[in-house]
């Protein structure tokens, strides 16, 4: 009897708490995903005069362009509202708009933007914040902005608020080529012009805290590799070896530069301790070993090699000096560049006689082709990994594209005059 | 062998009235217990086992059909298994018994057994199979509502999970294997009342895509069809449960 009832009473308990967990649950693995809707107002212009750049119209083709975001046109809101209390939700809800970017910008002696994301659905806001800095700077301003934006709905880092270094060369018949090594705006606006030479400039690179660069230039008609301060503008030479002296690569803890040379024969990597100017041979092949980039912890480098007949990429582990293979698939892999991730790894990838931009995961070991043009060439990847800039011919010219390492969005930078090519983005920059 | 035949009927003659009271109080104690359980079972077996976890992987509105009906099918053994021998073998238990004590009766005194409890249990069989039979009619009515019931929930959450699916548009930041567990509340015009968070992926442009989702497919309202008791009972809170598997990784 008193067993039954024992029983009988775990028995019941036991159900009660079935019952009492079984509520239904729907899973969803799976998505469609559209880019974001977003309406970014124009931003109030709260000083005197006229507003010296369109802040909003920056914040909003840097979304764009990314892909992650589908901006509303401005044709179509209803209203300009760039304070809290001028939100209608339900006018944002009828242009089927996910979020709301507004904002206000004065200057008095620098330059203010505040500015504010809301959640259509949920009506609330998301993100709010300043940025201050000189009016000079206005863009640079927006860029920031973007990156918060970016960040908060997205969950990875913006990279609009980085800069480009790249190389053109304008052609001149009747003599030397112009070469002119020009650093701009992450979006191609604003370009500056560092270093111009009738004598190639080559593979520009950044330091880790991209206050530095470091090029390869022929001005004094034999390679060799340069330093450039951005701030102050001094400028050292590093290297005058005889033979190949090329592919700087800073690494990342910016104490050590890793290159090419050819000095004891067939090129090989060296790293420069850029304190003591001390060289230390990497590689030591009748190949030829060239391109070095460094993993993000500092502990390997990847470079290509030929020495397996075809170029293909290899790894170098600095700590037990062993070198192994990275890419088998096709018969040429070169020039990788490594995400901040550390396992994304963008190359120049040549398929049915194409040379494309493909991504290699080091984790799978899979190789993805993300572009479909002809000869794409140096590719760069923006320090939050989301996408690729490399250099294509576009018309007879060498212009400047971009794609997201998904491969689902593509665009070209402005075209300018001349040929452009070797891009190099740069790491955040520290404000 | 008479003489143990004769000790068994006088130990329960002295017994008999305590010892059938307490097993009848059993009986009826654990027949009371079962039915109220099994009554409960049916809700939850419908509710929980079943469609509890429903994968979004079948997505197709062509798996719509082939995608219930396994459902019930494997839902349909589970009830029977656990409230059919429940309830069946205590009715009979409980007629046989006073049958099956007589028949020994009868049989210590003539050896021809077989003659009188073929009678006897042709009668009690008649009645037996017509109870029975009128029985398993009623429970197989039961099974055949419970199984399109359950039918009904299953296609109609696999509704509103196609219809999330076809919202979510997920961050950059998503990776496989990221959970975000949401709370709906919906109202029976289908519409939904409120989101909530129960568990966070930890990554709030996740969650934020999660709950976007819902928010954008706005209402099912497919689901006014629904009868009231099916909608109280399964849709009028439930749970969404945000796991991709399709990212590249």
């Amino acid at each position: 009897m008193r067993f039954f009832s024992k029983l009988a009473a775990v028995l019941l308990l036991s159900l009660a708490s079935i019952t009492a967990s079984a509520q239904l649950t729907i899973e969803i693995t799976q998505g469609i995903d559209n880019p974001t809707a977003i309406a970014v107002v124009p931003f109030a212009w709260q000083s005197g005069g006229t507003a010296p750049e369109d802040i909003a119209g920056v914040v909003q083709s840097d979304l764009s362009r990314s892909g992650q975001f589908a901006p509303v046109d401005r044709a179509d809101m209803l209203g300009f509202p760039s304070t809290q209390g001028d939100v209608f939700y339900r006018d944002w809800r009828a242009l089927q708009t996910e979020y709301l970017l507004i904002g206000r910008v004065s200057v008095a002696g620098e330059m203010r933007i505040d500015y504010e994301l809301y959640d259509v659905n949920r009506q609330t806001m998301v993100e709010g914040g300043t940025v201050t800095g000189s009016p000079n700077e206005a863009r640079m301003l927006a860029h920031r902005v973007s990156d918060k934006v970016y960040e908060k709905l997205t969950g990875i880092p913006g990279a609009f608020a980085t800069r480009l270094l790249y190389v053109s060369v304008t052609r001149n018949p009747t003599g030397k080529d112009y070469y002119r090594l020009t650093l701009a705006d992450s979006d191609g606006a604003r370009p500056i012009v560092l270093l111009e030479s009738r004598e190639p400039v080559l593979a520009p690179a950044w330091s880790p805290n991209g206050r530095e660069i470091a090029y390869v230039s022929f001005e004094t008609t034999r390679p060799a590799i340069y330093r450039q301060n951005l701030m102050t503008g001094a400028r050292e030479q590093l290297t005058n070896f005889t033979g190949l002296n090329g592919a700087p690569a800073w690494s990342p803890d910016g104490n050590t530069m890793a290159m090419v040379l050819s000095k004891d024969g067939s090129p090989d990597i060296y790293l420069m301790d850029l304190a003591s100017k001390r060289l230390t041979r990497v590689t030591r092949h009748y190949a030829i070993d060239t391109e070095p980039t460094w993993m993000p912890d500092g502990k390997s480098l990847l470079f290509t090699s030929d020495r397996g007949g075809r170029p293909q990429i290899y790894r170098y582990d600095l700590r037990t000096g062993a070198t192994e293979r990275v890419t088998f698939e096709g018969s040429y892999n070169a020039r990788a560049r490594v995400a901040q991730d550390g396992r994304n790894v963008v190359l120049v990838h040549q398929r049915s006689g194409k040379f494309a931009i493909a991504i290699h995961d080091l984790v799978t070991n899979r190789l993805q082709v993300l572009t479909s043009t002809e000869l794409d060439e140096s590719p760069s990847i923006a320090p939050n990994g989301s996408m690729v800039l490399y250099s294509t011919k576009y018309r007879d010219r060498g212009i400047l594209a971009a794609v997201s390492v998904d491969g689902g969005v593509k665009f070209r930078l402005p075209a300018r005059e001349g040929d452009v090519r070797e891009p190099a983005w740069s790491p955040y920059m520290s404000q | 062998m008479s003489g143990s035949v004769y000790a068994k009927p006088v130990m329960p003659r002295i017994m008999l009235l305590p010892a059938a009271t307490t097993v009848a109080m059993h009986v009826a104690l654990v027949a009371a217990l079962t039915m109220n359980w099994s009554g409960f079972e049916e809700k939850t077996i419908q509710v929980k086992p079943q469609p509890k976890v429903i994968n979004a992987k079948l997505v197709d509105v062509e798996s719509f059909r082939p995608k219930p009906k396994p459902k019930p099918r494997a839902a349909a053994p589970r009830p029977v298994s656990k409230p059919a021998p429940k309830p069946k073998p205590k009715p009979v238990a409980t007629k046989p018994k006073p049958e099956v004590k007589p028949t020994p009766k009868p049989t210590p005194k003539p050896v021809e057994t077989a003659k009188p409890e073929p009678r006897m249990t042709e009668e009690e069989l008649a009645a037996l199979t017509r109870a029975d039979l009128a029985r398993a009619l009623d429970e197989e009515e039961d099974f055949v509502a419970e199984a399109t019931a359950e039918e009904m929930a299953a296609s109609y959450a696999a509704l509103i999970q196609q219809t999330v699916v076809n919202y979510w548009s997920r961050p950059p930041s998503a990776r496989n294997g990221m959970e975000a567990l949401l709370s709906i509340q919906l109202i029976p015009t289908g519409e939904v009342v409120s989101v909530s968070v129960l568990k966070s992926s930890g990554n709030g442009a996740f969650d934020r895509s999660a709950i976007n989702a819902v928010e954008k497919a706005g209402s099912f309202p497919e689901l006014k069809n629904l009868p009231p008791r099916e909608f109280e009972r399964t849709f009028r809170r439930f749970r969404l449960l945000f796991r991709p598997e399709d990212l590249r990784y």
